[in-house]
């Protein structure tokens, strides 16, 4: 049993001045595996501390947040460097514009890039500017897709009154004749459509768009004047080094970014292409620490490494080494496990455990072998996986499997 | 459902359910299954000899005196006297608050029951649990059967069972003692907080449990139990 009585007392401080202790995605949900810590302290590479000094193979990456590992030390450098000289003033850093143009040079279809600090900031404008310019309200999105924390997209349940979604539509991921209808119903209403580039709800399967999905989509919001606009928040990087629309070769007509751009800094951008970029400029968009010449420095650097390393494909080829094996040494126990999605960002799923006990029972095993397994949310691998983390963990894997198999007997 | 008649109808199933779970009465509570009768009346079971207004089960969950109608029990008064003297009997059992797991089985069985008719007829509930399904066991940490289980019927309806069946559940909580249990249904720990602590265990799939704990946060809120 790892020890957890700081983090705990640090838990029950928290919960006297913060409401729930933590809150959000790295909120201590139920069914998480109870070794798990509250609070981290350090991370280097693929591996983190918590404050009761446990160490942790982590497979979740501050949520995708860090790509190239915790602490790479040419981003920190840089980042060191911009932090002597300051990270906001009255007036943007030249950074801000080195960051544009890096990110438009990247990106094949963007010809503007706009920042801020969080991915629902931008995936929130992105749809007023899609409103701004088409002049109507409507939205379409996939069924439990997540786009953020405000309250047109937010997965949570208090505080939300009708009128919040009132112009939004769903529909189911893949279901084609669902989206049709909704575009023969509501043709002229359509602002746009915002999606992930597959989709990775929490506590389900990844499922990947079928057969000639994104040309189908594409199609339909070409034909009907709606934007198409691409939330690439969590896959962003983990699939192409030009933005995860390479990787299903289609093209939106804005894309959001964050999580993995700043490799832990906090940071999001918004691309467009030239159309809409007037539209783009009517839409208010602002916040006192936007303008932040640190994560802006951390972003420029983390996307030069990632494009010049071929940092996407190198985490694929490494999920794909990872989710094989361990999908494999998943089946030498007598279970059937498939790593869905892709396998840069897997989501784990047994056969038949539709209530997930068996996955969270497994992850529970592994994290008492050091083994960071998220039981409800994708995994992400990072670059700083290397083999011999790789292979280690597979390696306590194997053990939490074979436990598990007793344990079913 | 009106407000009064939500209420009410809680009310009334949550002490028929809290009577259930007191086993010196079990036979005799399953009289007093609640039946809407007329505009305004409630009756503790079919015999409609011990009858309410709806607005006097309200006035007895507040704790006050208010007595059933006298036009039926005089026309039943002891099959009507037997009644009362169950329900009597739950209130003063309800109000001794006694750490004991029976105590905990007739409060989980009050307050779990409520939630289950608020997810049937208050609206936001209603609407937040759509087409789930349960079943969700509720145990006591490191105990093999559970205390009680939330499920839907075939009718579509929530409620609570105490009867185990061969059913998989979907959701399994588990109170780390009698008092966490006891302070869960009095509304005195934060779940979030517990959960993080260990105080709950809470295994299977979780989005339903967050929906019917935000239902019971919702009916505790409207209708506090009052000790």
């Amino acid at each position: 049993m790892k020890a957890h009585s700081k983090s705990d007392s640090l838990f029950e401080r928290a919960s006297q001045v913060i409401p729930g202790g933590t809150y959000g995605h790295i909120a201590p949900a139920a069914g998480l595996p109870r070794q798990f810590a509250h609070f981290c302290s350090s991370g280097k590479g693929a591996v983190f501390q918590d404050v009761d000094g446990n160490e942790w193979i982590d497979f979740m990456c501050a949520y995708g947040a860090v790509l190239h590992g915790y602490q790479h030390p040419i981003i920190e450098e840089v980042v060191e460097i911009q932090r002597r000289k300051g990270a906001i003033f009255n007036h943007p850093n030249e950074v801000v514009v080195e960051l544009a143009e890096k990110l438009t040079q990247t990106i094949d279809f963007a010809s503007w890039s706009v920042f801020a600090k969080n991915g629902s900031d931008l995936t929130t404008w992105a749809i007023r500017v899609a409103r701004e310019y088409t002049k109507r309200p409507l939205i379409v999105k996939a069924l439990g897709a997540y786009h953020g924390v405000d309250a047109w997209c937010d997965p949570g349940i208090g505080g939300r009154i009708d009128s919040d979604r009132s112009d939004i539509v769903e529909f189911e991921w893949n279901n084609l004749n669902q989206l049709e209808d909704i575009f023969k119903q509501r043709k002229d209403d359509i602002a746009g459509i915002i999606l992930t580039p597959y989709h990775h709800a929490a506590f389900a399967p990844s499922i990947m768009p079928l057969g000639d999905f994104w040309g189908h989509v594409r199609k339909l919001c070409t034909e009907h004047g709606t934007l198409l606009i691409l939330d690439d928040v969590r896959a962003g990087w983990r699939l192409h080094e030009g933005g995860s629309h390479r990787f299903f070769n289609f093209t939106p007509d804005m894309s959001v970014f964050s999580k993995a751009l700043g490799n832990g800094y906090a940071i999001s951008a918004c691309v467009g292409i030239e159309e809409i970029k007037h539209a783009a400029s009517e839409v208010f968009l602002t916040g006192s620490c936007w303008n932040d010449a640190v994560a802006m420095k951390a972003a420029l650097t983390s996307l030069t490494i990632t494009t010049e390393k071929k940092v996407s494909q190198s985490v694929l080829k490494k999920g794909r080494f990872f989710c094989e094996k361990l999908e494999s040494l998943a089946k030498g126990a007598n279970f059937s496990l498939k790593m869905t999605g892709p396998p840069s960002m897997p989501y784990p799923w047994f056969e038949g455990d539709e209530n997930l006990f068996l996955i969270q029972k497994f992850c529970k095993l592994a994290s008492e072998k050091g083994l960071y397994f998220h039981p409800h949310h994708n995994w992400f691998i990072s670059d700083a996986h290397d083999q011999d983390s790789l292979e280690k963990s597979l390696q306590l894997a194997g053990n939490a499997f074979e436990e598990l198999r007793s344990s079913n007997l | 459902m009106d407000q009064t008649s939500l209420q009410a109808w809680a009310v009334a199933r949550s002490m028929f359910k809290g009577c259930m779970a007191l086993p010196e009465v079990y036979k005799k509570s399953t009289s007093l299954k609640p039946h809407n009768f007329e505009a305004n009346l409630l009756s503790f079971g079919k015999r409609q000899d011990v009858v309410f207004t709806k607005k006097n089960i309200l006035k007895l969950h507040k704790g006050r005196v208010a007595l059933p109608e006298f036009r039926f029990w005089i026309k039943q008064p002891f099959s009507a006297f037997e009644k009362i003297k169950i329900l009597l009997e739950f209130g003063n059992f309800i109000k001794a608050k006694k750490a004991n797991l029976e105590y905990l089985l007739v409060l989980l069985s009050t307050c779990l029951e409520a939630t289950a008719v608020y997810m049937n007829f208050h609206p936001l509930c209603v609407a937040l649990i759509g087409d789930e399904e349960g079943p969700i066991f509720f145990f006591l940490r490191n105990t093999r059967s559970p205390l009680l289980i939330l499920r839907r019927n075939k009718n579509g309806y929530w409620h609570t069972q105490s009867e185990v069946t061969k059913e998989e559940p979907r959701v399994k909580f588990s109170f780390a003692s009698i008092d966490v249990g006891m302070q869960s249904c009095l509304e005195e720990v934060n779940p979030l907080v517990a959960s993080a602590l260990g105080d709950y265990q809470i295994e299977g799939y979780l989005p339903l449990m967050d929906k019917v704990g935000y239902c019971s946060r919702v009916t505790a809120k409207e209708l506090p139990l009052l000790i």
